[in-house]
């Protein structure tokens, strides 16, 4: 029976479980659909203990798995930087207040793993500062300052054209 | 840009967004291995050491689930028993000279920057262990492991905050001194950890499951990755000798380490790519202090652009394009960094077509085509039109199956066009263009004239 149940909960909950998946890793819907594969694996064997609200732990496991790169990250004493020609992306006049929706994606995409966590529960799930701060395992003063943070790089990002193409280092992990 | 705004604009993105059809199935096939494996290796802890040297994998037995909200962190995870903290292998691991200089120059590493100058493999528990010690195309090589504890702060993420984890690093010949160093440190998260590059770029020395010692298999190797004629990427995998706990390989002069993958795989064939999990590799750490610069190949472009307006697309291009492009990618190699731009264009049959880039790892980009049926939602082709040339005044250019013309794009270009010479040049457009199918078409691009090559 819990078995079923689990399937029932994957079938009609994995659209929208996806959509959160997706945003949390940058736009990659292929990335977002292992991400969610491995997290549902994962909760599996604990569907007995949490089946009674699956769907907040589960969008939990998802943030956390989606910010948790630090398990892969080798320490190293050389860093091997990796040189992006990484142009922000052309946007819409100030006059027009319809963001692209394309192009929001990509700009969450360039932000840290855990603020663009904070972003995507915030303001996506509709999550509370509390919520988002319970699922993430953090303070609520964090979960505020990465929010703001986090908008106010969205905005530097939709607040001009571009008109060149910045040069953006990004150390590998 | 307002937060209701970004809500809007998040939820347009992804509202078409659908698992795959064979989605939850997986998951459940998936999540009933994983049930009966936690099962297995915890009967196994109980056996006893030497049925977890049987058994179970070298490193972590178990992947760790995200704990509920609200409640304290728990794991089952048990370094103590982790093999890497018991085996000791190698020619010179009883070799007093070797090891005493082995050990002060991990414990000198390890104390501050570069690779700890954030303190957190401070919390170090019992005593560092050389898990093997020998002779190396390189020189003598050591690999060490100890037990961290990593600290309750947020230097380290929620769930990882006062776990603990095994520590391994490299010890060897610092490039450019004769002195012992701590070169790299690897700290265990997915289970694998303990897998370098030695300064020379060449030689490989990776943790590998002691009961293998004297069989080939259980790791394997591939220097580069090759495109097949259907634009498919492969590799070609060559088992790494396994001896004493420890892989050892000696790369090709001039090979690519931004290329070089390796994975712990079935003993007796090499790797499938059916099989294949993306990302499913072994991290491997390079410990040369060069410079090491991935080149972006590709086109800086941005954006959308559309040639022909699309008619119900059921997702938006980009994403189209990375999901039906993953099938040709290679799964060790790859990163999801989709294409920034795609160029588009509703064919005369009532198919659309998706071009975009991807780029490999160090490896020239590329331009594929993905085209989409009439109903806006199935893929019918995906295939690999060219190696990408950014300088070239026309950088894309794909001939449509069935004569139905040619897909043209130069961002921020005029582009027109005519089917033969001497014919009148259509009215320009910009960034993207179709162009009807004949031998003899031309696209002017700005004041530049290009022949369309037919296939």
């Amino acid at each position: 029976m819990s078995d079923a149940e689990f399937k029932d909960f994957v079938t009609h909950r994995s659209p929208a479980l996806l959509r959160t998946a997706y945003l949390l890793c940058g736009g990659d819907h292929g990335a977002a659909e292992d991400l969610l594969q491995e997290v549902l694996e994962r909760v599996f064997p604990r569907w007995r203990r949490i089946r009674r609200h699956p769907e907040p732990y589960v969008r939990a496991a998802l943030a956390n798995a989606a910010t948790n790169r630090w398990r892969h990250r080798a320490r190293r004493i050389t860093e091997t930087a990796l040189h992006r020609d990484d142009p922000q992306p052309h946007v819409s006049s100030p006059e027009e207040r319809v963001l692209d929706h394309d192009l929001v994606v990509r700009a969450l995409a360039t932000l840290p793993p855990r603020m663009r966590a904070v972003l995507v529960l915030r303001f996506f799930d509709d999550l509370s500062e509390a919520d988002t701060a319970s699922a993430l395992r953090c303070g609520v003063g964090t979960v505020k300052s990465q929010t703001s943070r986090g908008l106010a790089r969205l905005r530097e990002t939709f607040a001009e054209p571009a008109t060149t193409a910045p040069q953006t280092t990004h150390r590998s992990s | 840009m307002d937060t209701r705004e970004l809500t809007h604009a998040l939820r347009e993105a992804t509202e078409d967004l659908e698992p795959r059809p064979d989605f939850a199935a997986a998951v459940v096939s998936g999540g009933r291995r994983r049930r009966n494996r936690n099962r297995f290796a915890a009967t196994a802890a109980v056996a006893g050491v030497a049925a977890v040297a049987a058994v179970v994998a070298v490193t972590v037995p178990a992947q760790q689930s995200a704990p509920p909200p609200g409640q304290a962190t728990s794991t089952p995870f048990t370094p103590k028993e982790d093999l890497r903290l018991v085996h000791a292998g190698g020619a010179l691991v009883d070799d007093e000279d070797v090891t005493s200089v082995v050990v002060h120059a991990w414990a000198t590493g390890m104390d501050g920057a570069p690779v700890n100058g954030d303190g957190v493999l401070d919390d170090r528990l019992g005593e560092p262990h050389i898990y093997w010690a020998d002779q190396t195309a390189y020189g003598v090589t050591a690999l060490v492991t100890q037990i961290v504890r990593l600290p309750a702060d947020d230097r380290v993420t929620a769930e990882e905050q006062g776990q603990q984890r095994v520590a391994t690093g490299v010890v060897a010949t610092a490039p450019g001194t004769d002195e012992f160093r701590l070169l790299g440190v690897q700290v265990d998260g997915a289970g694998s950890a303990g897998q370098f590059l030695l300064p020379d770029d060449r030689t490989v020395v990776a943790v590998a499951r002691p009961d293998l010692a004297g069989e080939t298999g259980g790791m394997w190797v591939s220097p580069e990755i090759h495109y097949d004629e259907d634009g498919t990427s492969v590799r070609e995998w060559t088992a790494v000798e396994l001896t004493d706990g420890i892989g050892t390989v000696e790369l090709a002069e001039g090979t690519n380490p931004l290329n070089v993958r390796l994975i712990a795989g079935d003993r007796k064939t090499p790797p499938q790519r059916e099989n294949m999990k993306i990302g499913g590799h072994l991290p491997l750490l390079r410990t040369a202090t060069t410079q090491l610069v991935t080149a972006q190949r590709g086109l800086p472009w941005e954006g959308t652009l559309t040639a022909v307006e699309p008619d119900g697309l059921a997702s938006p291009t980009a994403d189209t394009f990375a999901t039906a492009v993953r099938g040709l990618l290679e799964p060790a190699s790859y990163i999801p960094e989709p294409t920034r731009w795609t160029v588009v264009a509703r064919a005369p049959s009532g198919t659309t077509v998706i071009i975009g880039q991807w780029q490999e790892l160090d490896h020239p980009a590329r331009l594929y085509a993905v085209t989409v049926g009439q109903d806006g939602r199935t893929v019918i082709r995906v295939e690999q039109v060219a190696v990408l040339n950014p300088g070239e005044s026309l950088p894309v250019v794909y001939q449509l199956p069935d004569g139905e013309g040619f897909l043209v794009a130069a961002q921020g270009q005029q582009l027109s066009y005519r089917l033969s010479v001497g014919d009148t040049w259509s009215e320009p457009v910009t960034d993207a263009a179709l162009v009807p199918y004949t031998v003899t078409a031309q696209v002017r691009v700005g004041t530049v004239v290009v022949d369309l090559p037919v296939r």
